[in-house]
């Protein structure tokens, strides 16, 4: 079965990915968890995404369409990444997220990819 | 396997030309953007529908997928179920948004992404965000 892990972040943690004295670290960390998913087979695909304040929102509706600046939530943690991952069950799957650095400094969400009808 | 045709190989040499030069020409000219599909309950509820509002959830979406497969910009994405697995039953708050699925695609500036989130079903019932991917470590 494929799992999404969805990987967020504080505000703190997406500034350490700039700040010289922790950027190596932080970076190591992701570094080193994509390695060992890949080492473990279980990889299909994944991310990472530039802190929430590069996002741009868009809405169409009959009145036209709105572009906005910013994320869509106003939420403490953001999505900072994601892994896409192959695995026999949903337990094991929360096992993988548990070691994502995201589980020890904000929050690591699983979800189940749905197979597409057709 | 099947040998193509002479004038097809002609064709191939020039998109390859094309694609050298293009890559020579200095900075990057796509980008990979993460559209982050949020959708209203109502209708994520339509990807378990059996009947047409289901077929027709599903269709606007493989039609997407076909248009950008077609431009050459699809790198990748997921439909999820909405809640995280461990509160699968968990009531989700009316009204609220959620996060349903993702695609990855690859244009040449956030202009063109912005068009092709603007065409995706969820833009019109929900919120799309496009988020700047980056290479992610490890991979």
């Amino acid at each position: 079965m494929q799992f999404t892990i969805l990987c967020y972040e504080t505000p703190a943690d997406f500034a350490r990915r700039d700040n010289p004295a922790e950027a190596g670290a932080y970076w190591a960390g992701w570094s080193a968890y994509g390695a060992t998913l890949a080492q473990a087979g279980v990889f299909v695909s994944g991310a990472g995404l530039l802190p929430p304040a590069t996002a741009v929102t868009v809405r169409t509706r009959p009145a036209g369409r709105t572009v906005q600046d910013g994320p869509f939530a106003e939420v403490k943690e953001h999505l900072g990444g994601f892994f896409v991952i192959e695995v026999p069950d949903f337990e094991t799957a929360l096992d993988w997220a548990a070691k994502a650095p995201s589980s020890a400094s904000a929050s690591t969400e699983v979800r189940p990819v749905l197979a597409m009808p057709g | 396997m099947v040998r193509p045709r002479r004038d097809e190989v002609i064709d191939m040499k020039a998109s390859l030309l094309a694609l050298a030069l293009a890559l020579a020409s200095g900075p990057a000219l796509a980008e990979q953007f993460v559209l982050l599909v949020h959708e209203a309950p109502e209708q994520l509820a339509l990807r378990a529908d059996s009947g047409a509002a289901g077929e027709v959830y599903w269709a606007k979406y493989a039609d997407w997928g076909k248009e950008a497969a077609a431009a050459g910009i699809m790198r990748g994405g997921a439909p999820m179920v909405p809640v995280p697995a461990g509160l699968v039953g968990a009531a989700v708050e009316p009204g609220a948004l959620v996060l349903g699925g993702f695609f990855v695609i690859e244009v040449a500036d956030a202009a063109t992404a912005a068009e092709w989130a603007a065409k995706l079903p969820a833009a019109e019932t929900g919120a799309v965000e496009i988020r700047s991917a980056i290479e992610a470590p490890g991979m």
